[in-house]
C-alpha cells in the first residue's frame, strides 16, 4: 500500500465497519475488520474509536462475555449521517481520481 | 513481557493523564489482548508495539484533540458538503502511523506545525488594535499630505500674490494719470507706488516661476537620485 489513509478516511472506514453490526462490535474485531482493507498497526484504532465516541458518532455499552467484560461499539444516528456524508463524498472523490487516471480531466 | 507487565507499564506511562481516560485506555487494551486469545498473547503484545509508543500516541492524540474537535464538530453538525475542504485540512493532514512495509521509502508527511489557534489570536489582535495602527497610519499620511500641501500652498500663495501685486500696480499706475490733473502730487505718488507694486509683483511671479521650473524638478531629481544611489548601494552591498 503506497497511499496514506488520512484520518477522515480512517473515520469513514471505522464507521462503516461498526455500522455493519446492528448489535454493535468490539475493539479487537473492529481492528481485524479494518486491517482486512488497509494496513494499520493494532494500536492505531484506540484513539480513533475514543474520538468518534466523544464526537457522539459511536456509543458504547458493556456486556459480560465468557466471564469478563467486553465493550461494544454501536453507530449512532449522528454517526450514520456522518458515514452517509463520507460515502457520498468518497464516490465523487474516487470518481474524479479515476477519471483523471483513465482519460485526463474532461471539462463539462 | 506479559499482559500484566504491559498494562502496568502503560498505566505508569499514562500517570499524567486523567484517571478516567487512563482507565478507558487500560480497559481497552486489556480487553483487546484477551480477545486476541491466550495463545496469541505473545504475538499480539509484539504487534501492539511498546507501551511507550502507545502512550505517546494517546497523549499526542489528546493534544491534537482541540483542533480535531473543532473541525470535526463543525463538519458533523453542519454536514458540510466538503469534508475535504479547508476546514478539515488540519484534520486530514494528520496521518496515522501505519506499519507500511516500505515506510523508509514513504515517510509520513511532516505535520504542519502552524497552530490555527495562534493565527486566529493574531487576527483578533490585529482587529482589536486597529484603532491604534489605523490611527498611526492615518497620522503619518496626514503629516505627509500636510507637508506637501504646505509647500504647494506657499508656491501658490507667492504666485497669486505676485499676480495681484502686478495687476494692482498697473491699476494704481493708470489711475495716477487722471489724478495728476487735479492733484499732481498724489498723481505722481500713485504712479510711483504703482510702479513699485508692479515691480514687486513681477519679482514674486519670477520667484514662483523659478520655483516651479527650477526648484521642483531639482527636488524631484535629487530625491530620485537619492533612491537610485541607495538602490545601487544596496546592490553593491549584496554583491
Amino acid at each position: 500500500m503506497v497511499f496514506n489513509t488520512g484520518s477522515t478516511l480512517l473515520d469513514a472506514i471505522v464507521l462503516a465497519v461498526v455500522s455493519k453490526d446492528s448489535e454493535g462490535t468490539y475493539g479487537y474485531k473492529i481492528t481485524q475488520d479494518v486491517r482486512e482493507v488497509i494496513e494499520l498497526s493494532e494500536s492505531t484504532l484506540y484513539p480513533v474509536l475514543r474520538r468518534l465516541q466523544k464526537d457522539e458518532c459511536l456509543t458504547t455499552y458493556d456486556r459480560e462475555c465468557a466471564g469478563r467484560n467486553r465493550r461494544y461499539y454501536q453507530i449512532t444516528e449522528k454517526g450514520s449521517a456522518q458515514l452517509q456524508l463520507y460515502k457520498t463524498e468518497w464516490i465523487s472523490y474516487s470518481t474524479k481520481i479515476t477519471s483523471v487516471f483513465e482519460g485526463g480531466i474532461t471539462h463539462e | 513481557m506479559s499482559k500484566n507487565e504491559f498494562l502496568n507499564q502503560l498505566s505508569l506511562l499514562l500517570s499524567d493523564v486523567s484517571p478516567e481516560e487512563r482507565d478507558e485506555v487500560l480497559a481497552y487494551y486489556r480487553e483487546y489482548i484477551e480477545d486476541a486469545g491466550f495463545e496469541n498473547e505473545e504475538a499480539i503484545l509484539e504487534e501492539l508495539g511498546t507501551p511507550e509508543a502507545i502512550a505517546a500516541e494517546i497523549k499526542s492524540g489528546m493534544l491534537n484533540k482541540i483542533n480535531q474537535d473543532i473541525n470535526y464538530s463543525s463538519n458533523t453538525v453542519k454536514h458540510s458538503p466538503e469534508p475535504y475542504g479547508s476546514a478539515q485540512s488540519q484534520h486530514n493532514e494528520q496521518t496515522y502511523s501505519y506499519n507500511y512495509g516500505n515506510t523508509a521509502q514513504h515517510p509520513p508527511a511532516p505535520k504542519n506545525k502552524q497552530n490555527p489557534v495562534l493565527i486566529i489570536l493574531a487576527i483578533i489582535a490585529i482587529i482589536l488594535l486597529s484603532p491604534v495602527w489605523i490611527g498611526l497610519l492615518g497620522g503619518l499620511f496626514g503629516i505627509l499630505v500636510g507637508i506637501f500641501g504646505t509647500i504647494l500652498g506657499l508656491i501658490f500663495g507667492f504666485g497669486v500674490a505676485g499676480l495681484i501685486c502686478f495687476i494692482v500696480g498697473i491699476v494704481v499706475f493708470i489711475t495716477g494719470f487722471p489724478t495728476m490733473f487735479h492733484n499732481p502730487l498724489a498723481g505722481v505718488a500713485c504712479l510711483g507706488a504703482g510702479l513699485v507694486v508692479t515691480a514687486l509683483g513681477i519679482l514674486f511671479l519670477l520667484f514662483t516661476g523659478w520655483i516651479c521650473i527650477g526648484l521642483i524638478p531639482w527636488i524631484i531629481r535629487s530625491i530620485s537620485s537619492l533612491f537610485h544611489r541607495t538602490k545601487t548601494h544596496n546592490k553593491e552591498a549584496h554583491v
